[in-house]
């Protein structure tokens, strides 16, 4: 008996200890903002992949600087370090605010925002998906930094894609973007070649004879991989195909739109394509494709650095000759999609100004062509590019710098989340073959069309 | 001051000792209710809530969800996995019950494992049916073609019906152990003595089943199969994980379509009308569960 009621004692000490260390890791958010302790000791030095929230030291962003404390969440993982090193340069080179970096997943990171828009428990510089950060702004999660920004007299040098999505409805800017990515076509030239292909595919056309050519399902090998997942990484890899089609998300029930759908759901009915894709994230695919089960796969700008480059499981196993090119084009439409993140600061900080300053030093032409460079993605601003050869010189980031001419921006619009939803459940249901292209296209028309008739989308999209 | 009297002191000591409970539920469980069901009232979403430009609407937003076909598909759909999911784990885990209750070698330890199902967390549970189904790497599907009982991969968690058996399969294996325990509980408080008796008096197997356990376990099997009911129709994580409520919204139950609609959409208080749905049903299995018990008492 004596033995049992230690085990249980033991056993609610852990829980309660467990308990204790999840409130330590939310904790610096809540901390005054006017006291500026030191970060934890204990932390790791990077945030491991499926932890929820890592902290740092203070070898790591530098001793407190006397300024006050202002927290900035992000869901870097890689980047995690060099994040850190700007911070700890920023830090040592003022004394107006401490800023303590926090690794949030981006799942948790989401719901954070949506909780502290009721509660007022938010960062005080956030980071944000690009196509997410108008709901964000519509919430109030935000706050408007247009005046700061103009001041600055920077912005006409910033692309308008990436930019356009830190606007609110207003049309104020509540954020600076970061990087951007884009899709494009990855191919294994190797089976191409195998295939009696020797050029990756252009048109709508060879892309799908490269697919017949390559694809033989019995032993589960593909001609092509995509992620068609339920969230908005499906949405995001199926605009190329909305808009290459010559179709947009203002008309998703045209003709052009309705050819979309059916080519992706002819492409898996004819084996081209494995339907497991409706369950698929990005870097699902990107697995598939580096473990020889399909041809060619829509390929993100990350997937350079992060992945083929870096990642060991996926470097060493491709033994083949790799190609990217633009995603196809259909009559002469060719398009993708700009993807990235954007830094905002949050509407309950006390040092707005400050924090606005940040984000510009970090935006700098310099600043976001050396951080883009390490971070293997797109900068932000035209003046940036041309600092650095990284972005021609490279025939992989070559492909998607130059497919950002033709890249279509997501929204921003305050309900995206709704429209995204229903784009992804129509691709599904074609794909799976549970609806026809057309009564799938109509059934995403009949959500998105009521949307935009209120609030549309800006021009140009 | 008037003195109490010995009742109206015991009174006031009941009281006492109630209140610290009632304070907990008015402020755990209360409040939020009461702030759930105002906000199911009114039309907070992504484009009313910075500017608090949001009114009462009454119950537009239940007569909104009764008018939407997604709607009313995720609540047929979490009645059939209620429904299957207790057909099966009761059934089963009565099964398991009565041959666990012959004491025959080992029996301790096999109930034992087969109590780890019931322990282990619903999220890992969900990360297991996700990986044993999943199409081309599932042990499922590599089971069933060795065999040769199966001569193409199927599907499983990419076509409705099969996601929905899938998650029902997943939900039972938690489940089936949880009425073994509940109900093997209930067998060991019916006296060997009557069914030895019944014995004697010519009763056989089936009679002394149907006659004289059933009968006993009344009580144990009603609480099994409420509580059973309570547990899956508020189901959540499993789906969470296990198949995000898709494909197309096939396996999305009450509960995730209220998270669904709160934290992917904004639409607040059309998650706040829809978590009150699930609230209500299950308030009234509740409400019947303790009258069943009421009347047992007595």
């Amino acid at each position: 008996m004596k033995r049992k009621q230690m085990t249980a004692l033991l056993a609610s000490g852990v829980i309660a200890a467990s308990l204790l260390a999840g409130c330590g890791a939310a904790a610096p958010a809540q901390e005054g903002a006017e006291t500026a302790p030191a970060p934890a000791e204990t932390a790791e030095e990077t945030p491991e992949a499926g932890t929820e929230t890592a902290e740092v030291s203070a070898d790591d962003i530098g001793e407190p600087n006397g300024g006050a404390q202002v927290t900035l969440w992000h869901y870097f993982e890689g980047e995690a370090d060099a994040l850190n090193k700007f911070v700890k340069d920023y830090n040592e080179s003022q004394n107006e605010i401490y800023i303590v970096p926090t690794f949030v997943s981006r799942e948790e990171l989401m719901k954070q925002y949506t909780i502290g828009a009721v509660s007022g428990d938010l960062p005080d510089i956030g980071m944000v998906d690009s196509p997410d950060m108008a709901s964000y702004i519509s919430l109030g999660v935000f706050a408007d930094i247009d005046s700061y920004l103009q001041e600055w007299g920077e912005l006409d040098n910033f692309y308008e894609g990436p930019l356009s999505s830190c606007r609110g409805s207003d049309g104020h800017l509540y954020g600076l973007p970061n990087n951007s990515n884009c899709l494009a076509l990855l191919c294994n030239m190797d089976m191409l070649k195998e295939a009696g292909i020797d050029k990756a595919p252009d048109t709508w056309e060879e892309f799908e004879a490269a697919c017949a050519a390559t694809s033989d399902p019995e032993s589960g090998v593909y001609g092509f991989a995509m992620c068609a997942v339920s969230n908005e990484e499906g949405t995001f890899q199926f605009i190329p195909w909305l808009y290459g089609a010559g179709a947009s998300i203002a008309d998703a029930d045209s003709p052009e739109a309705v050819r979309a759908f059916s080519f992706l759901a002819e492409l898996e009915k004819n084996g081209y394509m494995s339907n497991e894709v409706v369950g698929w994230g990005q870097g699902d695919a990107l697995n598939a494709w580096a473990a020889g089960k399909a041809a060619m796969m829509e390929a993100g700008t990350w997937m350079i650095a992060q992945n083929l480059d870096n990642a060991d499981s996926i470097k060493n196993n491709v033994t083949w000759e790799y190609e990217f090119v633009p995603m196809p084009s259909d009559n002469g439409n060719r398009a993708t999609v700009i993807g990235g993140e954007n830094f905002g600061v949050c509407s309950s900080s006390e040092h707005v100004e400050a924090c606005a300053k940040f984000l510009m030093t970090m935006e700098t032409a310099q600043n976001n062509a050396d951080w883009c460079e390490l971070a293997g993605k797109l900068p932000v601003r035209g003046d940036a590019v041309g600092l650095k050869d990284f972005w021609t010189a490279d025939e992989r980031y070559k492909v998607f710098n130059d497919s950002m001419n033709f890249a279509v921006a997501r929204g921003p619009h305050a309900q995206w989340p709704t429209i995204s939803e229903a784009l992804w459940t129509a691709e599904q249901a074609a794909i799976l073959g549970q609806a026809d292209a057309e009564t799938a296209a109509a059934q995403a028309a009949a959500v998105i069309d009521p949307i935009l008739a209120e609030t549309p989308l800006p021009s140009g999209n | 001051m008037k003195k109490l009297t010995m009742q109206q002191k015991k009174r006031r000591e009941g009281y006492a000792f109630i209140l610290p409970g009632f304070a907990y539920m008015v402020v755990i469980l209360g409040y939020p209710l009461l702030y759930n069901i105002v906000l199911s009232l009114e039309n907070v979403n992504v484009k009313t809530f910075a500017g608090k430009s949001y009114t009462f609407v009454g119950l537009q937003n239940y007569a909104a969800l009764f008018h939407n076909a997604t709607f009313l598909l995720i609540l047929k759909n979490t009645f059939v996995f209620t429904f299957w999911c207790l057909v099966f784990q009761f059934t089963i885990g009565f099964l398991l019950a009565l041959f666990f209750s012959k004491r025959f070698t080992l029996a301790g330890p096999i109930r034992g494992m087969i109590l780890v199902a019931y322990m282990m967390p619903m999220s890992v549970t969900a990360l297991l049916g996700k990986n044993m189904f999943d199409k081309s790497s599932g042990v499922i599907n590599d089971l069933l073609l060795r065999t040769g009982l199966l001569h193409a991969r199927a599907d499983w968690l990419l076509q409705p019906g099969t996601a929905m058996a899938a998650v029902i399969v997943m939900n039972c294996w938690v489940g089936i152990p949880f009425n073994m325990l509940l109900l093997t509980s209930g067998l060991t408080g019916i006296s060997g003595d009557i069914l030895e008796a019944a014995e004697v008096d010519g009763a056989n197997h089936w009679q002394r089943f149907w006659k004289i356990t059933v009968p006993l376990l009344r009580p144990a099997i009603m609480a099994v199969l409420m509580l059973g009911f309570i547990y899956t129709f508020k189901a959540f994580d499993l789906m969470f994980i296990m198949t995000s409520g898709g494909p197309l919204n096939s396996t999305d139950v009450l509960g995730t379509y209220a998270y669904n609609l709160s934290f992917k959409q904004y639409e607040f208080s059309m998650g706040s009308s829809a978590a009150m749905v699930l609230f209500c049903i299950l308030f009234v299995i509740g409400l019947f569960y303790l009258k069943m018990v009421a009347a047992e008492d007595q």
